[in-house]
């Protein structure tokens, strides 16, 4: 018989209530990394322990959970993080982003607009938006603190001077409410403007290197860019999805000997489309 | 198809995990986790010290879970760690204060209280004993109760002493006048797993995070050290102790502040753990004057969970790298130490190059295409 | 108690997560306090956000002088340590006592830290979400509007120790009633004449 080992939600009380506090302050400060003692998961650190770790001290009873990876429901981690979140809570699961209270993502935010009531968690790798243009910590936060971000600049201004382009891909950086320079984490460049005016509280985790930060409901999202080289997003020019017939949503490239092909990245949104379109079909008396 | 299936992903995870137990069984033996604590004491104690949780039992399942790998067992028992609550700190304790088992000096030929060898595998040829293959526990019993009998000279009653010696080979050193002067830091210390770390780090940071390092990660740094690439040319290993030591609780309600007399008068026993202290002495060229330089020596320390002498001595080394303050080579870099000896991230973050990551190529697969105008 | 530890203080949490993110919301603590049946010396809203919020690892103070009983129930019931007011990380202002004092005296975080500024959890009269108060800023749509039914001296203490943003204290008020507020540092408020 396996003995009753762990508490709701698998950490202790004095666990949860750290990042909580963490959690606070970060909404209190939009954008800027509030540091954590983060706890090690039964998931390996680098697979998402930062966004577990808040959803973990989120949620109750009757909250309801989806859980995506690379825009997808079915992805081995996601599965296998709803699996930790609903076996150490009993709460209930879904992959309707519509019936979700809370949802944990890694690199999307889902399709659907999200509303009041629901929060978002998004799995950071790497929260220092300087990082690369700097490696030391001690000086990273020595930068954010005089609001001295003139080297993320220069980075994406040396990227366009090499190749007559902005060539971020995830991840682009972004400045919360005109103060702090913040990592999104790497959802695609079509997913930044949704940070902007956001109705839902978007909360990111960075377990390894613990760090928990937010945007809070409305607030003020900028990707970094030039007057004369504005912000682009990636492009959808010619891209439709081949399963549910849905544009303007962002595609995977499926390798195919013929041609290029696309499918929706946000399964379940695929699948609202195409049950969306039976109905309409069938509403028609389509099909006999 | 690949990684991720439209649907199928909770099955191919459930059939993963059922082939990983097929793995651990097919050869039909089960291991018996008293087995693993009575026979396998050093992976043990680097497991513990690893997790920086002291408890061989669940050490013992969690190596008999791992199939044998130190990584996996760290990290079963440092998620265990995560769940329990932790209402307390104990009082200070003294590594003198120690049930010694094993107690050496480099330094001095001959230390207070003597140099006693204990169980070490440093005096053993490395050769592997065919013997072992059919060991029986009749055997094994009957060679103990003989080992223990009290017709042959005193062996084991040493070990089982205090030492009592109130001189260590540093206090030694320390009396001569050739120790650096360093002023008694008694600064209540920082909990990395509790409070999040921010540079520069304290020192107790440091050992802590060193403590609980990666074996393999704090000894290859320790080596980088001593070869060359560091501040500790020519260490000694003043002392290394090995043994018990008891830990108090204090009394939660007490108003007392600080380790003294009463706090202890008032303190709770919980229990005793093995440990391995090490201080090393390091020479340093020490300026006194425009023409003039002195040499003294410099202490590192290093203290870890278990018999772990090798990672204990690499942690003391280290210890007195990060000291000294200057950069000149990364094992002098704190960021760079500390932020990278963890079993669990390291392993963690490494491993998650496994995890799909078309979503971030796409992205930077259009930005490729852009800028080539195609 | 029949304060369920686990679950009755997630749900606290919740609620102060909420009010904390649409500043301006007004929500509603009684079920939770009514599950807290012990006798207090101090207003069950502000006990409850102590046993959600603090612990060991935090620091506290109550603002007022003569708060030992207040203080000892606090400690016991969370093991948090009591500091001086200008290094405590909770403050605790029980109804009578001067907010604005300790608004004033408490700590506002440093420019590389911004996150130790304190939390300041005020007693008040009443709150309502149609008060002469006028509110912007992160979490609020366009404008918010509330009221606390205190004399203002707070908001002039609030303005003065949060006026140099990363930099400032971030305020949660309970009403005797038990209701939840609350006024993280990014908020701008207005008076109405």
């Amino acid at each position: 018989m396996r003995k009753k080992l762990y508490n709701f939600a698998f950490f202790d009380e004095g666990s949860k209530r750290e990042v909580r506090r963490a959690i606070l302050k970060a909404v209190a400060i939009p954008g800027y990394q509030v540091p954590f003692a983060s706890r090690e998961m039964p998931i390996a650190r680098g697979w998402g322990t930062g966004g577990l770790q808040i959803t973990l001290s989120l949620v109750g009873r009757d909250d309801v959970i989806k859980v995506i990876d690379q825009g997808a429901d079915e992805s081995v981690n996601a599965v296998s993080i709803k699996r930790l979140v609903s076996g150490t809570t009993g709460i209930a699961t879904t992959e309707d982003t519509r019936e979700a209270t809370i949802i944990q993502s890694r690199h999307r935010i889902p399709e659907a607009p999200l509303v009041e009531g629901q929060i978002l968690v998004l799995q950071v790798p790497t929260p220092e938006p300087l990082r690369f243009v700097e490696p030391s910590e001690y000086a990273t936060k020595r930068l954010h603190a005089e609001k001295e971000y003139s080297g993320a600049y220069l980075a994406l201004f040396e990227e366009i001077m090499k190749h007559g382009h902005v060539s971020t891909g995830a991840d682009h950086p972004v400045t919360v409410e005109d103060r702090y320079v913040m990592a999104p984490s790497p959802i695609p460049r079509f997913d930044n403007p949704k940070l902007n005016g956001s109705r839902a509280l978007i909360l990111l985790g960075a377990g390894r290197e613990k760090k928990i930060y937010a945007v809070p409901p409305f607030a003020k999202v900028a990707s970094l860019d030039f007057e004369d080289h504005p912000f682009e997003v990636e492009s959808l020019v010619g891209k439709r999805c081949r399963v549910c017939g849905a544009t303007g949503v962002y595609m995977d490239e499926i390798v195919d000997a013929a041609a290029a092909v696309y499918q929706c990245n946000d399964t379940s949104h695929c699948d609202a489309v195409l049950k969306a379109r039976r109905a309409a079909f069938d509403g028609e008396g389509g099909a006999a | 198809m690949g990684y991720i299936a439209v649907r199928g992903g909770a099955e191919a995870i459930e059939a993963s995990i059922e082939r990983l137990k097929y793995m651990r069984l097919r050869k039909g033996r089960i291991l018996e986790v008293a087995a693993i604590e009575a026979g396998m004491r050093a992976l043990i104690d680097q497991v513990m010290s690893e997790a920086s949780l002291y408890d061989e039992a669940m050490a013992a399942v969690s190596i008999k879970q791992a199939e044998g790998s130190p990584e996996e067992a760290v990290f079963l028992m440092r998620a265990f760690r995560s769940t329990l609550p932790r209402s307390h700190y104990s009082l200070t304790l003294d590594s003198r204060d120690m049930r010694v088992e094993r107690r050496i000096s480099a330094s001095f030929k001959e230390i207070p209280g003597g140099q006693i060898l204990g169980a070490s595998c440093d005096y053993t040829h490395r050769l592997i004993d065919s013997v072992l293959i059919d060991e029986s526990e009749e055997e094994a019993s009957q060679w103990v109760a003989d080992y223990l009998s009290p017709a042959e000279d005193d062996r084991s009653a040493v070990a089982h002493e205090a030492l009592g010696a109130p001189l260590s080979a540093i206090d030694y050193v320390r009396a001569l006048g050739l120790l650096r002067d360093r002023p008694i830091d008694d600064g209540e210390p920082r909990d990395v797993t509790k409070r999040a770390l921010e540079f520069p780090a304290s020192r107790s940071e440091r050992l802590q995070i060193l403590a609980r390092g990666q074996t393999g990660a704090v000894t290859a740094l320790g080596y980088a050290a001593i070869r060359g690439y560091g501040a500790t040319l020519h260490p000694t290993v003043g002392e290394l102790r090995v043994g018990l030591v008891s830990v108090y609780v204090p009394d939660p309600f007490s108003t007392s502040q600080h380790d003294d007399a009463e706090a202890l008068g008032n303190a709770y026993y919980v229990g005793e753990v093995r440990i391995t202290a090490v201080e090393t002495l390091v020479p340093v060229s020490v300026r006194r004057g425009p023409d003039k330089s002195e040499i003294e020596f410099e202490l590192g320390f290093g203290a870890v969970l278990g018999q772990n002498e090798t990672k204990a001595i690499a942690v003391s080394l280290l210890d007195q790298c990060l000291e000294t303050g200057e950069k000149r080579y990364a094992t002098q870099d704190e960021e760079f130490v500390l932020l990278h000896v963890d079993s669990v991230e390291a392993t963690g973050f490494i491993s998650h190059l496994k995890l799909p990551h078309y979503v971030s190529f796409q992205s930077k697969l259009d930005s490729v295409r852009k800028a080539r105008g195609t | 108690m029949q304060l369920d530890p686990v679950h009755d203080l997630q749900a606290v949490f919740r609620k102060i997560l909420n009010v904390m993110s649409r500043p301006g919301t007004v929500l509603d603590l009684s079920r939770e306090a009514g599950l807290l049946d012990l006798e207090l010396p101090l207003n069950k809203g502000l006990m409850l956000v102590a046993l959600a919020l603090l612990d060991a690892e935090t620091s506290f103070a109550l603002s007022s002088g003569d708060s030992y009983l207040q203080s000892k129930a606090i400690s016991q019931m969370t093991y948090a340590k009591t500091a001086v007011l200008g290094e405590a990380d909770f403050i605790f202002v029980p109804s009578g006592a001067d907010a604005a004092k300790a608004i004033a005296a408490a700590k506002s975080g440093t420019l590389v830290d911004p996150h130790l500024g304190a939390t300041i959890v005020i007693e008040v009269p009443s709150l309502d979400e149609k008060g002469v108060l006028q509110l912007s800023g992160p979490g609020i749509e366009s404008t918010a509007r509330f009221g606390v039914g205190l004399d203002h001296g707070w908001l002039a203490a609030r303005g003065a120790k949060n006026i140099e943003f990363p930099l400032g204290v971030d305020l949660i008020f309970v009403d005797e009633r038990l209701h939840l507020c609350a006024l993280p540092r990014t908020t701008l408020v207005r008076q109405e004449a």
